[in-house]
């Protein structure tokens, strides 16, 4: 194999030290004559060793000496008779039963990692994962071991933020140590577990000798680690300088919990003493800490004819929140049930935690007055003290809450100020710059309350009331805040623009107390508002433009219908449905449609270079009405000439390196609009083409991508401020009001509150989508356009050359075999120019056309979690798409071709089928086009073309046909420009005959073509070169 | 026994308030010392101190000094007498005052009587140490409501003088090493003597009848046992002793059984003072202490409290764990299937972000007892917590 680059980073928590370690595919010359026996410890064979283990990590800045700062580890590995199982496919594929395997030890090369070095490695490991990376660098895979501690370091670091923990002292005999031991309580106790259960054990199975197998348990590993993380973070990394006499054991004990390492030597038998006391000190932490079960307060509101609200106490599960035993209970509890034996040190523990949370509060301190305390009972006004401070302050202290369901839902139940428009039915079109009229009103939650409403609640003095049947919240300040506000404000104007931001929670705060909730109107700002939230009234679909040839699907009419009333409003939309639903077609429509309604600025179309041809082909096919210009390459229009036939097209197309080279001669343009395709080009705000891109200067505007941006908070500033700027605030209040909560914090009501202001302007639909799929057919084909590279381009033109002059002097079967064989090196300049040259290890990537936009595809597939195959004809094809794509994805690509043995080919489909198989296939046609079945895959890519449809179909059915459940998709590989192109434009104008004419005898009949007929079809056209 | 004080009021006498205790402020000597005299020894004067050179050497001490075997819970006894200061021969400048107190006095004339040949002059210098135990809060000795009645039992002794330098003592590190015991505590005081005095304090016992009356009276209601276990002594307590007809802290001076193997007759004596001044802020911590000094312990005291002794179940649970059903060995299992691949996290690993008490865990177990270090121990490592909190929080946002 040639993936020797390629490494997996391993990390495992061994004996109180952090040790990286790797995996890489064995080299050849390794296992050549070298039998290796199980008799005794011996080298794994995918052992990175400590060179590539060094490349690995040097890139993040950690460099160390390959040779002096490892050492020889030993790694429990699970092994059949004398294969060991290696992570992943990638490294090898071990065809043993797995139901043999056991773990054996073999030697790795490790490198202990400090907890500065560690610490970095897993806050890169951890950014990188949650961007939805694999790779730490090219070819450097993030093992799911290494993964798994990057978590685990970001919880030790909640400890630490949180200051959960408490000095130690531990040790004996003249060693002992400092230590800051976190103190995991309350909720984190259940995420601590939830971490145990998600351990791989690879992360434990690192020893120093092979002596024995480790032994030590996950939950106490895992502590072992987060407690090593917790103390080197609060140790502060400066040296004091000065450093204070240490008189007394209390002095070393206290200096060394500050400095160093924490280590203390000391022959002093009171050590022990001083060790022991410490325990005892500790104790009323650690007894919470070791508890199984934690103190939990219960609000439970009062009853119809009930005044009172009761706070009932229990004892809850520490493991299992679920488990519940009320107080009443441990005080009372039956002689014979699960918990009877246990029950005098749950009553203990009772004891001890109401103790505890008395001092937090005095109703709890009363209700000790009882000898079986079991509750308390609260007024309205105290429970909303309870809920709104007590509870708080119970949960930081560790014990358990549990409060009704609707103040969790709180938000939506306070009083707050909200815009009431009522405009006519008929108001001309609105823009965001259309000024209109509108009262202010309150509402409690979706009620809208009156002036003498508002009065009657102040007079209820109470802080929750219950309305209609709800408890909501009413504070009695903002009670008049409000009537006020009422009093001195009545009729108002405001833009759309402003009533907009407060409809979508964009603007929260009046200013004074009161908050925002939104806007209610009727008549047509309703309507617009309405139709942009998604609420009751949709938007009405919209004809399809006469001149749009070829049929837009249900959805696809909603979507066209979408774009086309955004535009109206002129606000950016963001359409995100995903691969292959025909974002292309819905934009054309709705650019189509614009032009229909009198639009006569031309729109730009900006979009990565691998899909401009697929753009113009599509532009061409969809809506031929509409003139394309092409905005690209090295005789591309400039200054005053560009501006000059830019306006006499409906659409120019440009690639986004060129919005920024070419801003100001673009921007000189009157756009009528912007597309961004594959929009997520411009997802890091700082890029410069991202700037271009928010400063042009357009009337609407549109984005498009496959990949799910709402799910990348980060990403989704720079694209949502392209499509409406302002809308999320600048980028340093974007972070601080939603990236850092939802990101660090995992804040619930900013990432709602962000959803709700982004998503009228983000349409998303995914295959899956049950209104989605009863319009799609079950398989459906499309062309993939793609253009050549320069290099692919020269060679290209070389090889038609070279036969040209063979053709003139050759005839007969001479003449057929120099046209086959320049037929099939074309195919291969096309497919990719390492694999005519045979010089892949000069580098694949960005070479090809086709294989950048193959690999931008299949970010898209693997991103949804969908599966593939992919046919080529050419066996060196395949190799060179395999070891790409698995350096790119980090993921087993399959690989089926005539060389593989029959039983090897079983297992390949096997796995395939499996849901955690490799998700990628791919095939030669001749070895995979028949016979199999593949139904767990719902796309298929032919990456060269066979020109016989027949044979193509069949391939293609190895993924449709019975069991498939999906839909399935067709991409269909062609370079403009290339004979690729033009044999396919034979084949498309004769479908009838095809198979008749092409049938059976594959490229035969091209050797029939005159001469000028095989110079008219090898040409190269010159919008085949893309850059 | 020189005084004997009334039956002492709960409410009738408020202990001090917790003002600095400052020499300047003392009745006796105040004037003779320089404002800054507290942290110069050779300023210090006791007027026993001339007294102790003569009797150096003197084997026949007043009170036993019984060397006791290293017990558990003991704390680091006599961990620094042999750093004590300059020889006292070096002798500090007398200074001759006049006589206290009446009973000093008397005293004092004796002691000359007995060949001091000073003439009535009496110096004192106060031996440095070097990591004695020090009083940790700035004011006052204790904070709570029941270190300050523990502390006003001492102070309406009238003890004149030596109140004010056991004070000073408990403030300067006098006080080397306290061990607990059940029914007693054991301190070493270093005096002006080279060799540390022992002191003894110990509070009269109850009966178990006794014991086992209170233990009735204090499980009708939860809140006893759920305070004093959580740290904390509730105030009904004393009135639940007072019900039984018994008084929790000692309220005369025959409650307490003190001793000290000074030289000084009086008792108690300065040394006393100071170890019971120490006690008033460890009682703070511990309000069980008390407990402890009349012979009961936590352990104990639970039992009689839960109607079965909290070790009985603890050996429960322990037994529960030995007869659990035995577990998967604990090392990683063999399967690749899962060797490798881990399963999903938990959301929100950081935890909610909102604002964080500074170091509550640490304030919640409190100050450390007997603390003997340097740097205070609360306000040092508070400041670890928070430095840590602030640095974390600001890297992790960096990436």
């Amino acid at each position: 194999m040639v993936l020797r680059q390629m490494i997996v980073l391993h990390a495992a928590f061994c004996e109180g030290e952090m040790l990286l370690w790797g995996e890489s595919p064995e080299e050849p010359s390794r296992t050549k004559g070298k039998r290796r026996t199980r008799k005794s410890t011996t080298n794994s064979p995918y052992d990175s060793g400590g060179a590539r283990l060094s490349q690995a990590v040097a890139g993040i800045g950690i460099v160390f000496d390959p040779e002096k700062d490892t050492r020889q580890a030993v790694a429990w590995l699970p092994t059949v008779k004398i294969k060991v199982f290696p992570s992943s496919t990638l490294i090898a594929d071990v065809a043993e039963d797995t139901a043999e395997a056991a773990l054996a030890p073999w030697f790795v090369t490790a490198l202990p990692l400090d907890a500065g070095r560690s610490h970095l490695l897993l806050a890169i490991t951890g950014s990188r994962r949650r961007q939805g990376s694999n790779f730490l660098a090219p070819g450097v895979i993030i093992g799911d071991d290494l993964a798994f501690f990057a978590d685990a370091l970001w919880f030790s670091a909640g400890l630490v933020i949180r200051q959960q923990f408490l000095p130690d002292l531990i040790g004996g005999d003249g060693q002992y140590r400092a230590l800051w031991r976190p103190a995991i309580v309350g909720q984190d106790q259940d995420k601590f577990h939830a971490l145990v259960e998600a351990m791989p054990s690879s992360a434990r199975s690192l020893t120093s000798t092979d002596a024995a197998p480790p032994s030590e348990a996950a939950d106490q590993s895992l502590l072992d680690y987060i407690t090593e993380n917790v103390d080197a973070l609060v140790r502060s990394p400066e040296d004091p300088g000065h450093r204070r006499p240490q008189h007394t054991l209390h002095d070393k004990w206290l200096h060394a919990l500050r400095f160093g390492n924490g280590h203390i030597e000391s022959p002093d038998p009171k050590m022990d003493e001083l060790a022991h006391q410490v325990q005892e000190w500790r104790r009323p932490v650690q007894s919470s800490v070791d508890s199984p079960f934690r103190l939990c307060f219960r609000l439970e509101e009062p009853g119809d004819d009930d005044e009172q609200w009761v706070v009932r106490y229990m004892l809850q599960g520490a493991r299992d929140p679920g488990l519940l035993v009320p107080a009443h209970d441990v005080w009372h509890g039956n002689k014979h049930g699960p918990l009877a034996r246990q029950a005098p040190a749950l009553r203990e523990h009772l004891l001890v935690s109401l103790g505890q949370a008395a001092s937090i509060y005095p109703k709890i301190e009363n209700s000790l007055r009882k000898k079986t305390p079991a509750k308390f009972l609260l007024d309205t006004r105290g429970a909303h003290d309870f809920l709104k401070e007590t509870a708080g302050a119970l949960r930081q202290s560790g014990f358990g809450v549990l409060l009704p369901g609707w103040w969790n839902r709180a938000e939506a139940a306070q009083l707050a100020i909200r815009a009431n428009v009522e405009s006519s039915a008929q108001m001309g079109s609105l823009s965001l710059e259309s000024l209109v009229q509108f009262k202010w009103e309150m509402a409690l939650g979706e009620e809208a309350l009156s002036l003498s409403e508002l009065d009657e609640l102040a007079k209820l003095k109470t802080p929750l009331a219950k309305i209609r049947g709800k408890w909501v919240e009413v504070n009695t300040g903002q009670i008049q805040a409000a009537s006020a506000f009422l009093k001195r404000r009545t009729n108002e104007v405001a833009s759309l623009g402003e009533l907009l931001r407060i409809a979508l929670g964009a603007e929260t705060h009046s200013g004074g107390p009161l908050k925002f909730s939104g806007v209610t109107a009727t008549g047509v700002v309703g309507d617009f508002l309405g139709k942009l939230q998604g609420k009751d009234t949709a938007f009405e679909d919209l004809a399809p433009p006469d001149s749009l040839e070829g049929q837009l699907r249900p959805y696809q009419v909603r979507g066209y219908s979408w774009l086309a009333f955004l535009r109206r409003g002129r606000l950016g939309a963001c359409l995100a449905d995903d691969m292959g639903l025909g974002k292309t077609i819905q934009t054309l429509a709705a650019i189509q449609l614009a032009v229909d309604n009198k639009e006569k600025r031309p729109y730009l179309l900006v979009c990565p270079t691998s899909v401009v041809g697929n753009w113009q082909k599509e532009a061409g096919r969809f809506t031929p009405k509409l003139t394309v210009m092409v905005h690209h390459g090295q005789g591309r229009a400039r200054g005053a000439a560009f501006v000059e036939q830019a306006k006499k097209h409906n659409i120019v197309l440009s690639s986004y390196s060129l919005i920024y080279r070419d801003f100001d001669v673009l921007n000189e343009v009157q756009w009528a609009g912007v597309v961004l395709d594959e929009a997520q080009n411009i997802k890091n705000p700082d890029t410069k083409q991202a700037g271009a891109a928010r400063a042009l200067t357009a009337d609407s505007r549109i984005a498009l991508t496959g990949t799910p941006i709402e799910n990348n908070v980060g990403d989704l500033w720079s694209i949502m401020e392209f499509l409406n700027p302002g809308l999320l605030g600048t980028y340093s209040d974007f972070k601080r009001k939603y990236f850092l909560p939802i990101q660090l914090f995992a804040d619930a009501g900013a990432t709602d509150r962000l959803r709700k202001l982004t998503s009228p302007f983000i349409l998303r639909r995914l295959k899956t989508d049950k209104n989605v799929i009863a319009d799609l057919p079950e398989k459906f084909e499309m062309k993939v356009f793609s253009t050549l590279t320069r290099e692919q381009a020269a060679l290209y033109e070389a090889v038609v050359k070279e036969a040209e002059a063979q053709l003139l002097m050759t005839t007969g079967m001479e003449r057929r075999g120099v046209v086959l064989a320049t037929l099939m090196r074309l195919k291969q300049v096309c497919n990719h120019p390492a694999q005519l040259n045979k010089d892949k290890e000069k580098g694949v990537a960005n070479r090809s056309g086709k294989l950048t936009r193959l690999t931008e595809m299949l970010e898209e597939v693997l991103g949804i979690g969908d599966r593939c195959l992919i046919f080529t004809q050419f066996t060196e094809m395949g190799d060179i798409l395999k070891e790409h794509l698995e350096l790119t994805f980090g993921r087993e690509v399959l690989f089926l071709h005539g060389g593989v043995a029959k039983k090897n080919r079983d297992r390949m489909i096997e796995r395939f089928s499996r849901e955690d198989g490799p998700p990628v296939f791919l095939l030669s046609l001749k070895a995979g086009g028949t016979g199999l079945n593949l139904t767990s895959a719902n796309h298929v890519f032919h990456f060269d073309r066979w020109w016989n449809p027949a044979v193509e179909n069949q391939a293609t059915d190895r993924a449709f046909r019975i069991g498939q459940t999906r839909n399935v998709q067709v991409h269909k590989f062609v370079c403009v420009g290339t004979l690729e192109e033009k044999i396919d434009e034979m084949i498309e104008k004769k479908k009838n005959i095809a198979g008749r004419v092409v049938g059976g005898a594959g490229e035969a009949w091209l050797t029939e073509l005159s001469n000028d007929e095989l110079k008219e079809l090898f040409a190269l056209r010159s919008e085949a070169i893309g850059e | 026994m020189p005084d004997n004080e009334s039956e002492f009021d709960a409410g009738a006498r408020a202990p001090e308030p917790a003002a600095p205790v400052s020499e300047a402020s003392s009745p006796a000597g105040a004037a003779a010392e320089s404002p800054n005299g507290r942290h110069d020894p050779r300023n210090r004067r006791d007027r026993y101190g001339r007294r102790d050179r003569f009797r150096r050497g003197d084997r026949g001490q007043a009170q036993p000094a019984q060397a006791k075997p290293p017990q558990q819970g003991q704390l680091e006894k006599g961990a620094a007498p042999e750093a004590a200061g300059p020889p006292a021969a070096e002798a500090p400048p007398r200074v001759s005052r006049a006589p206290g107190g009446d009973r000093d006095r008397n005293r004092g004339n004796r002691q000359g009587g007995r060949g001091d040949g000073g003439g009535g002059g009496f110096s004192q210098r106060l031996r440095p140490t070097k990591g004695g135990i020090k009083v940790q809060s700035k004011k006052g000795f204790g904070e709570s409501w029941w270190a300050k009645r523990w502390i006003s039992v001492l102070e309406n002794m009238r003890m004149g003088t030596r109140l004010q330098r056991g004070r000073t003592y408990a403030r300067s590190g006098q006080v080397l090493s306290v061990e607990v015991q059940k029914g007693v505590v054991i301190a070493q005081v270093q005096g002006s003597r080279p060799k540390p005095y022992q002191v003894r304090v110990g509070v009269k016992g109850m009966s178990h009848k006794e014991w086992f009356r209170l233990a009735r009276a204090v499980s009708s209601q939860a809140i006893f046992a759920a305070k004093l276990l959580s740290g904390e002594m509730p105030r009904e307590i004393e009135q639940a002793f007072r019900r039984e007809g018994l008084s929790l802290f000692p309220t005369k001076l025959s409650d307490l059984k003190t001793s000290c193997t000074c030289p000084d007759w009086s008792n108690p004596c300065k040394h006393i003072a100071a170890v019971y001044y120490l006690l008033g802020e460890e009682f703070d911590r511990d309000p069980f202490l008390i407990f402890t000094m009349r012979g009961m312990t936590r352990e104990d005291f639970m039992g009689m409290l839960g109607g079965r002794k909290a070790e009985a179940a603890a050996e429960i649970m322990a037994e529960e764990e030995e007869t659990a059903e035995p577990e998967e060995p604990a090392g990683p299992p063999g399967n690749p299937d899962d060797f490798w691949a881990r399963k999903p996290a938990p959301d929100n690993l950081l935890g909610e972000s909102g604002e964080v008490q500074p170091a509550a865990l640490l304030h919640r177990v409190g100050q450390f007892p007997f603390w003997r270090g340097g740097d205070k121990f609360l306000e040092t490592l508070q400041a670890t917590y928070i430095g840590a909190s602030q640095r974390v929080k600001q890297t992790i946002s960096e990436f």
